[in-house]
């Protein structure tokens, strides 16, 4: 067996493949991969994608629903010297083309769903010049498309051998994650090999991940919770235990699948748990191997937490803390749960390799019990910064206030925190007007920004109502210019043109003004009072 | 098949934002692979279901075979009235 070093991502799977040649790999559905396979028809994928001109630092777009090829297809990008680029197929395609025009992305792997639905809208100024398809028909999108070369996935990886050899920095972007931006149009977090390596490193240890393991990947992969899921599982020769998308939506079904499946961790936001504890009958299965189950992203309601604490009896119970710019910062392990349902479950204390530490408004760092501060993450998996934003990564990215000893660098979260008796850090509430729902992140001024582009709204307040299944509903209050008449249907119909579906308010309501503030701005106050009456369930 | 109709404008309507593919949306479409039902989106049709038909839907007839399409969410809803 050679002796492997472990330098960038693509060399956990080296490494693994070399030690568990013969292991499941990846399992999704009724198909699987071992290593030995995903190592080889990566290798053959990033030989076919440096011939079609990928070189070293480029973006390749990965708009793939989760699949046995999506996970050959980061592999086989990272082995090409690239940076993958995760994009959501359900999203709509005018955020699709902003995401390929700014990340300059020339060639993307996707589904023939996915291209059918992309390549009718792409212009002529687009990046992108070929699509490698998956599964599709090849032949009828070159038809449909003159200006791009349509790579079929048949046959590419067939007679390539052996391994290119690259030299890569550690500090090269390895993926970019987009998240939802206030200014109205996604931002890419520019994540590099040294960063995720670090984080996967300390969280495979902590949580002792091991060869017998069978981690979920639940999160899709544009989502960062499948960074820990996927590179986890590779560097622990685990099983990677693919959840489809579907199962989300039928949590008897997903209760089943867990447990047939014999998942050892799960990881997934808090709403999936708790729709689980809801309507799962998870009194009908046993999770025998279940031993480890984290959940993030937004609050989980005690209640819930209770009913799957009895249910999966062998498992640790974890809230993990964390955002796509610095990873998993922090995490608070469930012992005892107190009787009071109104108990809000700590995000507790930084792991081992991390800092973090919050200032008041008096630039000083909280120390005691019940005072409030914003909190700053400080570790070498804090990220590169945001793709082609200087402005917002200086913003975010800075030098550690409290020391200047060697500059080195922080992330500013924008989240509001105390502390506890015991030293576990709480979340309060946000700085500025990010929600999370269903687990995603959502900047309410990206949806104001939106419906303002409408061009018979005036105004618009996006307000969030707290909801203990899913985090936060969303509710838009509009007005229209002058005389003229909005339709909600028309509204809505014009979000799905630019916002993903999570995005979209639940509910639009038309009024001929919003209420105003002395000084003439809406009064969000005032709205957000009357949406929680009205809304909350 | 009046029932039919009302849960196929109760999706055009509510579910679906999009409306050039509310406009072509037929009984027989695969609601579950073109995402049109999603987690949130469930949530609203069990609401509307529930209410609009005086049904109790169990934790396990939440399952892929009974919302695959609006016809079988009718079938589905077919049995369930004539097991009531």
């Amino acid at each position: 067996m050679n002796e492997m070093h472990v330098y960038l991502l693509q060399h956990l799977l080296q490494d693994s493949a070399n030690r568990y040649p013969d292991q499941e790999a990846v399992v999704y559905k009724e198909s699987s991969i071992t290593y030995a396979d995903l190592n080889i028809k990566s290798d053959q994928l990033s030989q076919a994608l440096i011939q079609l001109g990928v070189k070293t630092g480029d973006r390749v777009g990965l708009m793939l629903n989760k699949s046995i090829e999506s996970v050959i297809c980061i592999f086989g990008t990272l082995k090409s010297g690239a940076t993958y680029v995760p994009i959501d197929p359900s999203a709509p395609v005018s955020r699709i083309k902003y995401i390929i025009n700014n990340c300059e992305i020339q060639l993307l792997l996707t589904s023939g769903q996915g291209a059918d639905k992309l390549i009718p809208d792409l212009d002529t100024n687009s990046a992108l010049r070929k699509v490698l398809i998956t599964e599709g028909d090849a032949q009828q999108l070159t038809e449909q498309c003159k200006n791009l070369e349509i790579i079929p996935w048949e046959g590419l990886l067939l007679n390539r051998r052996g391994r290119i050899k690259l030299n890569i920095a550690d500090i090269n972007p390895a993926y970019i994650l987009h998240t939802s931006g206030s200014t109205g149009l996604p931002k890419g977090v520019v994540i590099s090999h040294l960063n995720a390596l670090i984080f996967i490193n300390m969280a495979s240890d902590f949580f002792r991940i091991n060869a017998t393991d069978r981690l979920c990947c639940h999160a899709p992969l544009h989502f960062d919770l499948s960074v820990f899921d996927i590179f986890a599982a590779i560097k622990s020769g685990a099983t990677i235990i693919m959840i489809p998308e579907f199962l989300s939506m039928f949590p008897v079904k997903l209760a089943e699948y867990i447990d047939k499946n014999n998942i050892s961790v799960w990881n997934s936001v808090s709403s999936v748990l708790a729709s689980l504890a809801y309507r799962g009958g998870l009194e009908n299965f046993q999770f025998e191997s279940l031993h480890i189950v984290h959940f993030s992203g937004d609050i989980m309601p005690v209640k819930y937490l209770r009913i799957l604490k009895k249910h999966i009896k062998n498992a640790s119970f974890y809230n993990i803390y964390g955002q796509t710019e610095a990873n998993s910062s922090m995490c608070y392990q469930i012992k005892d749960i107190p009787d009071d349902n109104a108990w809000k479950i700590p995000i507790g204390k930084p792991f081992p390799n991390f800092e973090v530490f919050a200032i008041n408004g008096d630039n000083r760092i909280i120390s005691s019990p019940g005072e409030e501060g914003e909190l700053y993450v400080k570790s070498a998996t804090v990220a590169i910064g945001y793709w082609r934003d200087e402005k917002m990564t200086d913003e975010k990215f800075i030098t550690d206030p409290h020391d200047s000893s060697h500059n080195p660098k922080v992330y500013k979260t924008g989240d509001i925190v105390r502390i506890d008796n015991d030293g576990n850090y709480l979340f309060v509430g946000r700085k500025d007007r990010v929600v999370k729902s269903r687990g995603y992140r959502i900047e309410l001024d990206e949806i104001e920004v939106t419906l303002n582009n409408h061009p018979l709204i005036n105004q618009t307040a996006a307000i969030n109502v707290p909801d203990e299944l899913i985090g936060n509903r969303i509710v838009a209050y509009v007005s229209p210019i002058e005389e003229r008449k909005l339709e909600t249907g028309d509204l809505l119909d014009h979000c799905s043109k630019f916002l993903p579906n999570y995005m979209i308010p639940e509910v639009i309501e038309i009024s001929d003004s919003l209420p105003a503030t002395s000084n003439g701005k809406v009064d969000r106050n005032v709205l957000k009072d009357k949406a929680i009456l009205k809304y909350t369930n | 098949m009046e029932d039919n109709k009302a849960i196929k404008e109760f999706i055009q309507s509510e579910l679906i934002k999009d409306k050039s593919i509310s406009a072509n949306l037929k009984v027989t479409d695969n609601l579950i692979e073109t995402g049109i039902i999603d987690s949130l989106g469930i949530q609203k049709l069990l609401a509307y279901l529930e209410t609009t038909f005086s049904v109790q839907i169990a934790d396990d007839e939440l399952i892929p075979d009974n919302f695959q399409t609006i016809e079988a969410i009718f079938l589905f809803l077919k049995g369930k009235k004539r097991e009531g």
